[in-house]
């Protein structure tokens, strides 16, 4: 290694942190505002986030039956009265723009008569799906062809944000790692705009890219960003386990189960239904049913039920009309498989987390200068999401998020940062390629994370379980983490992304497992066999988490309620 | 089992690309993406690839060049006693080993893309 390391200098108005939907409609808001943006992105845009991963559905509202009302109760509703409502209305009532915003970046987007293509699916009132071609990845397609349009915009791919610099309590830059040069950078930023997506990496089974680590969320939080309700991950229902090739794939139950589109079955390894008849529930009510069935020891020796298609009523040519340009019914025929005729086998899989970065509607985090957007940013879909509302939030909070960092930067100055702080940092993540007795590979260390957080912190979790599991991270990051060492090489270090990924896994596992054991009570897609049901009376209310003075601080937060007060369980019950 | 050799090579640092052989264990319904992410995972943690994936084969983040021909890895079945070679895909700038920088294509009056 060489004695001094080098570090590059930037300046931008607005950091933007992430390079999914989210980030990148933060930063070309901040260029149509006129300021400069500076997008670190820790793979290539289009090929790296999660927004690459999304199905077809976005949900807003078109149809003249709909209303902003309606789209505004159903995500209430379907987040359990745990969303905030003033920022749920936010989303829809600006969502029907962004909906010709990603048209005009030459989104594909599928119309019908005079307008776009709407369909019905779980949770919906009306039809509310636009439906988006090639899913997340055709409209990361439109928004890369935005971003590169903007000369304002500046744009460092495979790079890793790894600390937030503060002065007085207010960020003033960041410290990244380049792989593809082998260095690190600082940024100077006048305000920062954390993009960076969920956790699910943090569990065995998941169906995003393995980036998904949490990172930003424990930026914010060292910043002194309250995180809400991070014990909500979504799990969705039907991910494929097996085979190898396919595991980690989404074979979306809205359509493969839908009566009014497939069709198809969900069987146990009995071949019996697990499901009623008629519409498929929504997603935290579906996963339950999963399971029990598994944990009653109905599933497949690969841990999954069965997907059967070939279950279906309907014709092959008319199961084909919903599944032909499918990527889910294109992907497996590589290999050999033909999911109209051949079973395949699905669990509920880390999907999407609920919980994250406390905001406002302008994006804003309760630290100044600092704000949130997509799926990092937390207290808007509550205790379940509903289908298409994610790729909505992306770009509805990535704007506003936009705007405020880019309207702030007016008031702000650039601040030096304290180049101790700076060296002390740079030491740190270089410190990963110093040999070390008994050292331990990244790799190991995160299939240790990932095997505590399931074996404690999946479905169900109880007291007993999580404090197991805290003890055992606890060790993780007191002693593996800093016994991972990496090959000394500069340049695209792959083990090096991994051994800053890890890091943060063991970080926000912690902070997850502290919000899951406050939360004492079952509500959505957190569920503690030791507290089965909903505690109305006590915990319609976020997990407040917070850093105060260097110690985790839990409480509870009140759910902001504009026009849907919670009336009673009747009203809230599962559609 | 599976028998790989894979193109290796740092730019600016190694003065001209080798092969590395590795071989890995055969299991039923695997793709040559989960032979790269194997390889990384267990046997050389020394490998640069791009250990993204998109479960749908679309996003061509995987995109390689296999026995020859630029293919995604993600989309390609092996079989027991595969010999394969990986190397990186044709059209792009190199950045190490079968990691590319899709933003710079290097055919010909192709456009470049802005990155920085």
């Amino acid at each position: 290694m060489r004695k001094k390391e080098e570090m590059v200098a930037h300046r931008a108005d607005v950091l933007v942190i992430g390079g999914g939907g989210a980030g990148t409609r933060a930063a070309i808001e901040v260029a149509e505002r006129g300021k400069r943006a500076l997008l670190v992105t820790k793979g290539q845009i289009t090929h790296s986030g999660i927004t690459p991963l999304a199905q077809t559905s976005y949900q807003a509202v078109f149809d003249q039956d709909d209303t902003l009302d309606l789209h505004v109760k159903d995500t209430v509703e379907g987040g359990r009265f745990l969303g905030d409502q003033n920022l749920i209305e936010t989303m829809v009532r600006k969502g029907p723009d962004t909906v010709d915003d990603l048209y005009r970046y030459g989104v594909k987007i599928r119309k019908a008569h005079s307008g776009y293509f709407q369909r019905k699916l779980p949770g919906q009132s009306k039809p509310r799906s636009i439906y988006l071609s090639l899913g997340g990845y055709g409209m990361m397609v439109g928004l890369k062809r935005e971003i590169l349009r903007h000369p304002n915009i500046e744009i460092y791919q495979d790079s890793i944000v790894t600390k937030i610099l503060q002065k007085h309590g207010v960020p003033i830059g960041a410290f990244f790692v380049d792989l593809p040069q082998g260095c690190t950078h600082f940024v100077q930023a006048k305000t920062i705009v954390v993009a960076t997506g969920g956790c699910e990496e943090l569990w065995d089974l998941t169906d995003t890219p393995p980036e998904s680590v949490g990172d930003g969320i424990y930026l914010a939080f060292e910043c002194g960003a309250e995180l809400t309700d991070l014990e909500m991950m979504l799990f969705y229902p039907t991910v494929c386990v097996y085979p190898p090739a396919l595991k980690g794939g989404v074979y979306p139950y809205e359509t493969s189960l839908g009566p009014q589109y497939v069709k198809g079955a969900l069987l146990n390894v009995e071949g019996k239904r697990v499901l009623p008849e008629g519409e498929p529930p929504i997603r935290d009510t579906l996963f339950h049913i999963m399971i029990k069935e598994l944990r009653d020891g109905r599933g497949t020796s690969h841990g999954g039920l069965i997907l059967d298609i070939s279950k279906s009523p309907k014709s092959q040519e008319e199961i084909l009309s919903f599944l032909h340009d499918r990527t889910f019914y294109k992907f497996p025929r590589h290999f050999g498989i033909d999911i109209t005729k051949d079973p395949i086998e699905v669990a509920p899989a880390a999907h999407y987390q609920l919980g994250g970065i406390r905001i406002n509607e302008r994006g804003e985090t309760n630290v100044r200068g600092l704000y949130a957007a997509g799926e990092c940013a937390g207290n808007i879909h509550g205790a379940n999401r509903l289908t298409g509302n994610a790729l909505l939030d992306t770009q509805v909070f990535g704007m506003e998020a936009g705007k405020a960092g880019a309207d702030t930067a007016d008031e702000r100055e650039f601040y030096d940062a304290n180049k101790e702080e700076l060296l002390a940092e740079q030491a740190r993540v270089l410190a990963f390629m110093t040999e070390k007795s008994k050292s331990l590979s990244p790799a190991e260390v995160r299939k240790k994370i990932k095997g505590i957080m399931s074996r404690y912190l999946g479905v169900p979790r109880d007291e007993e379980g999580i404090q197991k599991g805290l003890e055992q991270l606890d060790e993780v990051v007191n002693e593996d983490v800093p016994r991972m060492n990496i090959p000394r090489i500069k340049k695209y270090n792959v083990a090096w992304q991994d051994a800053l990924e890890v890091d943060f896994m063991a970080k926000v596992a912690r902070l997850v497992s502290h919000a899951a054991r406050f939360r004492r009570e079952s509500r959505g897609h957190h569920y503690r066999s030791d507290y089965p049901e909903k505690d109305n009376a006590n915990w319609l209310a976020h997990t407040a988490l917070k850093l105060e003075n260097e110690k985790i601080h839990l409480r509870k937060r009140p759910v902001v309620v504009t026009r849907h007060p919670f009336k009673g369980e009747e009203e809230s019950k599962a559609k | 089992m599976i028998h790989v050799r894979i193109f290796r090579f740092t730019p600016g640092i190694d003065k001209e690309p080798r092969f590395k052989s590795y071989k890995i264990p055969y299991q039923p319904g695997m793709s040559a993406h989960n032979l790269l992410q194997y390889i990384y995972n267990h046997i050389d943690n020394t490998l640069g690839f791009r250990n993204y994936n998109c479960f749908l084969g679309v996003c061509k983040t995987c995109l390689v060049r296999i026995n020859g021909k630029n293919a995604r890895a993600c989309t390609t079945p092996i079989k027991d006693g595969d010999e394969m070679t990986f190397e990186p895909a044709r059209g792009f700038k190199i950045i190490r080993d079968l990691a590319v920088d899709f933003a710079q294509k290097t055919t010909k009056g192709m456009h470049l893309e802005k990155t920085r």
